[in-house]
């Protein structure tokens, strides 16, 4: 191949990757730009809304950690993602502790089942949740919005966790057992530590998505007594206030699913790929 | 110092027979190799006897008590894997110390077995060393270590030294025969390596297809191997097997090969001279084939041969011939050093007449099973 | 013998119990989720009489706004499955030359998929705000580089076609790093020494494209259709924020249950929506599996 070809290709190369930064980078910018963005320079009366704000101003930030509701809210999303986090790892830690440590007869196809739950549209199986719910006493509770969030993470944890677990050699635990270990200090000892990050993983998963769920939270808990943060979001969009309210409840929102997600990356690409390559 | 006796055990995996209604007599204290090819069962035997695997039939006996039903974690047996199985996440010296502390020895105890094993496997210094940061000899002692200090009545060891290098390994050889010495266990080693088992061992056990084979004394098992497939497993390099029949030649008894009539020394021949007409498949180890140019036989039990060189592997300080004998019967033997013979030259042999075995063709028996002088 | 089964029930019990509360909490809701669908699909409540009937189906086919759903649905998982294909082949092929900053290329890639859908969602209804968002004022030119498209602003939400497709746009900007994920992951699963063998047997670039890469990665590609179409037709978030009064089915189902009150018309729907998520699979993963045999075997 001639060097003139493949200097073309290295600059098509690199005019793509331009590209693809300018694509994902955009909308990030514009969405700290509004958080941060003065009232002129979003009703402009008629001038181009400014790319940079004209007077920059952390005031729209101040002024949300200063309601009180937008606390109530916030502490409300984290108790339930707590909540989820922990309900779902002690159902789910145990479960794919069997699943992936034993070699069951029908292992797969079970798994299969557990999981199933999840081909379910979310926007489908929330009316059958919610009747029941209704029926139970559970819409508008804590705990109603908990179960149903657990619900949505428990498959993914036990997904997760049986590949953690799966990864530990068989020689470790049956080495602990002949050292006089029981089952259950095998377990704690030796293979809990050893499927750690695995699961924190597992835990993170079920705390983002408890965080930022929308639609679970919108019907079984609606314009009640509790809201989370997403629900607020959604509250206030209704009411079309200033865009930079919108956004700084945004950049609120998402900062600590970015943080994490960037930490996990590695783990969020091998669940990503492993349910779905062969 | 318990001893093991494992009587009339038998084990499927499916339909397979593991282990074939096999007895095995360990004495306490006795340092015993199972040795065998992959898949003989010797690795399923190690585990009945650590507890991982049920005794499906037989009985288990360790140190006059019967332990069938008795699970892993109770058993005073400590096991090293072929992986070592070190734990990743402790230090060494946590890793030592797991078995006391799930027992929840006392501190003072802990310290002395840790003061008394360290040193006694090199490992001073590396305490706080995670698995991953030391090298796979350290990783070897550490293992044996971590058995070590549980004080076990049996000490399994499946393999260990498989994933050294060849230098290492004759390092950790010598090494585990002085810990044998000094602390006496009771050891039972797995390894499909002979020089390890005929090096360490006081018994070896050859295992093929869930049976015994032969369990004696190194030696025994080398000199009188019970059957054609001890003979083939034991030795380096594989023994030569022709085929023959037991005839009377000039007033001796022996055995007529393609290679020759080998004359048998005279006790066997004595015993030998009921079997005249019988077919046998005569096995002679390489390193009882003397090369001699020159020299007539020496001994009345010599044969003389002769036959073409056709290859000559080089083995440091000894070379390996394989001759081709007029009718076309392959023979292998050692030549020193000092000695050289250009591949399709004739040459001359002589066939040690008292290290010739002879076996049943359709058993793969020794005719003389039984006899071992 | 009979002993010797109890025992062996036992045993495996003691070992598996462990998966049990898991088993039953997921198992449960399935049972539920199924029966109360179909259950409330398939009856209807007179003053506290629950009987059998097809009255909610019966309402639904009569019901425009339910055509109009279902036909825009397809539409969207019709334009969005390709497109998330495309822009995901874009970028993983990108991602699989080596170039400098391509760890942080590839993390900042991801951030797409960590920002919650519902603040993606509200940030295209900032931006494409009417008369005066960002995206209006550009298109009319009132930003020095770029040049005036349209003379007046545009009213983005109030068109059905236009908010349908800045919630596709929304859709398929989250997503691309899943179906780029899983491509990369196809490509890098190529021993590259198969590029090499080709090569020395005198494979131009265009003949290891067609016999080599292609095929090697069809299963990727096959596993991003799949899933990202089904992503299509469960998609709610984007057109309930952007698309207020046009529905795709998702939308419809919350629109019949929360301002309707129409709770066994929204099961019915929810039930179609399920139903026409499974045939898709079936038709795409038939098709997808005869491409492969054509491009292997051909």
């Amino acid at each position: 191949m001639s060097n003139h070809r493949i200097r073309y290709r290295r600059l098509t190369l690199y005019c793509g990757i331009a590209a693809a930064f300018v694509l994902v980078a955009a909308p990030l910018y514009l969405l700290v730009k509004y958080s941060i963005s003065d009232p002129d320079s979003i009703n402009t009366g008629g001038a181009p809304i400014p790319l940079w704000p004209y007077s920059p101003t952390l005031r729209t930030f101040a002024y949300l950690f200063s309601d009180s509701e937008f606390y109530g809210v916030v502490l409300n999303s984290l108790c339930i993602a707590l909540a989820t986090v922990m309900l779902s790892l002690s159902l789910g830690v145990p479960a794919s502790y069997v699943l992936g440590r034993y070699r069951l007869p029908g292992r797969k196809i079970f798994t299969l089942g557990l999981i199933s739950i999840r081909l379910f549209p979310d926007i489908s199986s929330v009316i059958p949740v919610t009747e029941f719910f209704i029926r139970l006493g559970a819409q508008n509770t804590y705990w109603g919005i908990i179960l149903a969030h657990t619900l949505l993470a428990l498959p993914y944890v036990i997904f997760i966790g049986i590949s953690a677990f799966e990864s530990i050699p068989n020689d470790l635990e049956e080495q602990a057992t002949v050292m006089g270990a029981s089952r259950a200090q095998a377990f704690v000892r030796i293979l809990l530590p050893l499927a750690g990050p695995g699961l924190v993983a597992a835990a993170i998963y079920a705390f983002l998505l408890s965080w930022d769920e929308f639609i679970f939270a919108y019907f079984l808990l609606g314009l009640g007594r509790i809201s989370t943060l997403t629900l607020y979001l959604n509250q206030k969009m209704s009411f079309a206030p200033p865009q930079n309210i919108l956004a700084t409840i945004s950049v609120c929102l998402s900062i600590p699913v970015v943080l994490f997600a960037v930490l996990l990356q590695k783990y969020m690409t091998a669940g990503i790929t492993s349910g779905s390559v062969k | 110092m318990a001893d093991v006796i494992l009587k009339n055990i038998t084990k499927h995996h499916g339909d397979c027979r593991v282990i074939d209604n096999l007895s095995l007599d360990i004495r306490g204290g006795e340092f015993v190799t199972l040795l065998g090819p992959s898949g003989c069962g010797k690795t399923t035997l190690l585990r009945m006897v650590a507890g991982l695997t049920s005794v499906e039939q037989g009985e288990l006996w360790i140190g006059g008590a019967l332990y069938n039903d008795i699970p892993a974690q109770r058993r005073r047996i400590a096991m090293v894997f072929q992986s070592y199985a070190l734990f990743p996440h402790m230090s060494v010296k946590d890793n030592v110390l797991f078995g006391l502390r799930i027992r929840k020895a006392p501190p003072h105890e802990m310290f002395d077995k840790l003061s008394w094993v360290m040193p006694l496997l090199g490992l001073e210094g590396l305490e706080s060393r995670l698995p991953k940061e030391i090298s796979g000899g350290q990783r070897q002692r550490a293992a044996l270590a971590r058995a070590l200090v549980l004080d076990p009545e049996v000490l399994l060891l499946d393999e260990p030294l498989s994933n050294l290098d060849a230098a290492l390994r004759e390092m950790a050889m010598e090494e585990l025969k002085r810990i044998h010495q000094q602390v006496g266990k009771t050891i039972l080693y797995v390894t499909h390596n002979q020089a390890e088992a005929m090096s360490m061992s006081q018994r070896i056990a050859v295992m093929k297809a869930g049976r015994i084979e032969h369990f004696d004394t190194p030696r025994v098992v080398y000199d009188h191997p019970h059957t054609v497939f001890t003979a083939q497993f034991i030795g380096s390099p594989v023994i030569n097997m022709l085929e023959g029949e037991i005839e009377r030649g000039d007033g001796v008894i022996g055995a007529k090969t393609g290679l020759g009539f080998f004359v048998l020394d005279r006790d066997r021949g004595a015993q030998a001279g009921a079997m005249i007409g019988r077919r046998v498949r005569v096995g002679i180890r390489p390193q009882n084939v003397l090369f001699a140019p020159h020299s007539a036989a020496r001994r009345a039990s010599d044969t003389r041969i002769e036959v073409t060189a056709e290859l000559v592997e080089t083995l440091g300080d000894r070379s390996l011939v394989i001759a081709r004998a007029d009718d076309g019967t392959m023979i292998r033997f050692m030549i020193t050093r000092d000695e050289s013979i250009p591949a399709g030259t004739r040459v001359a042999a002589l066939v040690d007449g008292r290290r010739i075995h002879l076996f049943e063709p359709a058993t793969g028996i020794n005719v003389f099973a039984g006899d071992k002088q | 013998m009979p002993r010797s089964i109890v025992q062996g029930v036992i045993s495996h019990t003691m070992k598996i119990w462990p998966l049990f509360p898991a088993a039953i909490y997921l198992l449960g809701f399935l049972i539920i989720v199924t029966v109360y669908l179909l259950g409330m699909s398939f009856t209807v409540v007179d003053g506290g009489a629950v009987s059998a009937s097809l009255a909610p189906a019966a309402r639904l086919l009569a019901l425009p706004e339910f055509r109009q759903a279902l036909v825009n649905t397809v539409m969207f998982v019709v334009v969005g499955t390709p497109l998330e294909l495309v822009v995901g082949l874009w970028l993983a092929l990108m991602m699989y030359q080596s170039f400098r900053f391509r760890g942080m290329m590839r993390s900042m890639l991801i951030i797409p998929l960590a920002i919650p859908a519902l603040v993606t969602a509200t940030l295209l209804f900032i931006l494409f705000d009417y008369p005066g968002g960002h995206i209006n004022h550009l298109l009319m030119g009132r930003y020095w580089f770029f040049p005036a498209v349209v003379d007046a602003p545009v009213n983005w939400r109030g068109s059905m076609a236009f908010s349908l497709g800045i919630s596709l746009l929304g859709k398929v900007w989250r997503d691309m790093p899943i179906s780029m994920l899983i491509l990369l992951a196809g490509l890098n699963a190529i021993d590259p020494e198969l590029f090499d063998a080709a090569k020395t047997m005198g494979a131009g670039l265009r003949k290891r494209l067609r016999h080599v890469i292609l095929p090697l990665i069809l299963p990727s590609v096959s596993a991003v259709v799949l899933l990202r179409s089904i992503e299509m037709w469960k998609e709610f978030i984007f057109p309930f924020v952007l698309a207020g009064q046009h529905d795709l089915l998702g939308t419809l189902i919350e629109s019949l249950y929360n301002n309707w009150g129409n709770s066994h018309e929204a099961a019915a729907v929810a039930l179609v929506l399920v139903v026409c998520i499974i045939v898709s699979a079936l038709v795409l993963f038939r098709v997808l599996e005869g491409l492969r045999r054509l491009l292997v075997y051909a």
